[in-house]
């Protein structure tokens, strides 16, 4: 069956600007933001019998992004992602005061990185998805999101915050 | 807890999020942070540093009609998927009701109207010439028409077919009514080798039945097993005839 409409009506209206950022933040890109937000609440509408419990729905209509999302760049090979091998786990200093930093620059940084980095990253800074909830929407164990996750916020830092003058 | 554990806890610390630390654990590490006046000094930069972030990451503008332009394509392709399931439930009950209706039909089409008049000629056949009657029912079977004992045809009841074994098998029954009003009765029964191992096959007793197997060389691949409850074959026998008996 069909998700009801109502109930479609309230998806779209709790989730479609949270689901749209984290899809324009993914794909870098309006016009794939639009379509894979469209596309995860299509998925929605015949996969709903698969949300046993409703107050899990973020993070469900999440993980149907992301999925979408994935399957439009897996055979891509035109994209050409930084290697994470050279940062450090550490993180660097932090500045005194950080600099206000431009949406558009954030973006181009995290296009430079590859997909199961730049996911967790997203999923951390956006709202309030626990370490637990990433792992569970990226299928990983948890040691390995926060691994990620240190690695991508390193270099998230040295591409967007100059040094500090203590180092 | 030390300083480098610290540092690196502060590494996963989530601005303007709930801790991930148990109460407990959070209350202590934030107790050893507060002490430490360069911890605390870098966890406060280390704040301020996700919360620009946090900030810039979320300054994503949403097209101002992009949430109704997609709710209204939503709506849309759930009312096609709606329509889509209900001809597709359609189309299977289609399905399943031609297919049953059509089973329905030609089993009905192919099934017999019973015919009193046949049953009634059938059985007024076996009356009128019994042995006729046996030899062309022997003979439809493939089997040997004659049987081996010259059973008398007076004494017939019935013939037709009897599972033995599993098999179906073909028995003329013949019967002999007795002054206590009991019957005794033969039971021919016309086994192949087709159906039949004949190894082993011999006659036999109970106290009830005995179990007589005859043969006829002319047909090797036929026995004939009679079940009678006389106590031998004599009362059925047309007068002065003699059967052979396997071994």
């Amino acid at each position: 069956m069909a998700l009801a409409e109502a109930s479609l009506r309230e998806l779209v209206a709790e989730h479609y600007d949270s689901l749209y950022r984290y899809a324009f933040r993914l794909s870098g890109s309006a016009a794939d933001a639009e379509d894979l937000t469209q596309d995860a609440f299509g998925k929605a509408i015949t996969r709903h019998a698969q949300l046993r419990d409703p107050t899990k729905a973020r993070g469900w209509l999440f993980r149907i992004l992301r999925n979408g999302y994935l399957h439009r760049v897996r055979d891509e090979r035109r994209r050409k992602f930084v290697s994470l091998d050279s940062v450090g786990e550490l993180p660097a200093e932090p500045p005194e005061s950080p600099p206000d930093i431009d949406p558009a620059r954030l973006q181009d940084v995290l296009n430079e990185l590859d997909e199961p980095f730049r996911t967790p990253l997203i999923l951390f800074y956006f709202e309030d998805f626990s370490y637990r909830e990433i792992a569970e929407q990226m299928d990983l164990p948890i040691g390995t999101v926060m691994s990620r996750l240190a690695r991508a916020k390193g270099y998230l830092r040295t591409r967007l915050t100059p040094p500090a003058a203590d180092d | 807890m030390d300083r480098n554990l610290a540092i690196a806890l502060l590494a996963f610390d989530r601005p303007g999020a709930a801790s991930e630390l148990p109460p407990a654990e959070r209350a202590a590490f934030d107790a050893f942070v507060a002490a430490d006046p360069a911890l605390a000094d870098y966890a406060r930069r280390r704040a301020a540093e996700d919360a620009t972030i946090v900030l810039a990451m979320a300054a994503v503008a949403v097209p101002s009609l992009a949430k109704s332009r997609a709710l209204g394509r939503l709506l849309a392709r759930r009312s096609a998927t709606i329509w889509r399931q209900r001809l597709t439930a359609a189309g299977v009950a289609a399905t399943v009701l031609l297919a049953g209706g059509l089973s329905l039909g030609v089993t009905h089409s192919l099934r017999p109207a019973v015919d009193g008049d046949a049953a009634a000629i059938v059985n007024e056949r076996a009356i009128e010439a019994p042995e006729q009657a046996v030899r062309a029912f022997l003979a439809g079977r493939g089997l040997p028409a004659e049987l081996p004992a010259e059973l008398d045809y007076a004494r017939y009841l019935e013939h037709g077919t009897q599972e033995l074994q599993g098999r179906d098998v073909a028995v003329i029954t013949f019967v002999i009514g007795q002054p206590d009003n009991r019957l005794d009765y033969v039971k021919v029964y016309v086994v192949t080798e087709a159906q039949f191992k004949f190894d082993g096959l011999r006659a036999a007793q109970s106290s009830l039945c005995t179990t007589t197997v005859l043969t006829d060389p002319g047909t090797p691949g036929v026995r004939w097993v009679l079940v009678h409850t006389s106590p031998t074959l004599e009362p059925f026998l047309k007068p002065q005839r003699t059967v052979t008996q396997a071994r």
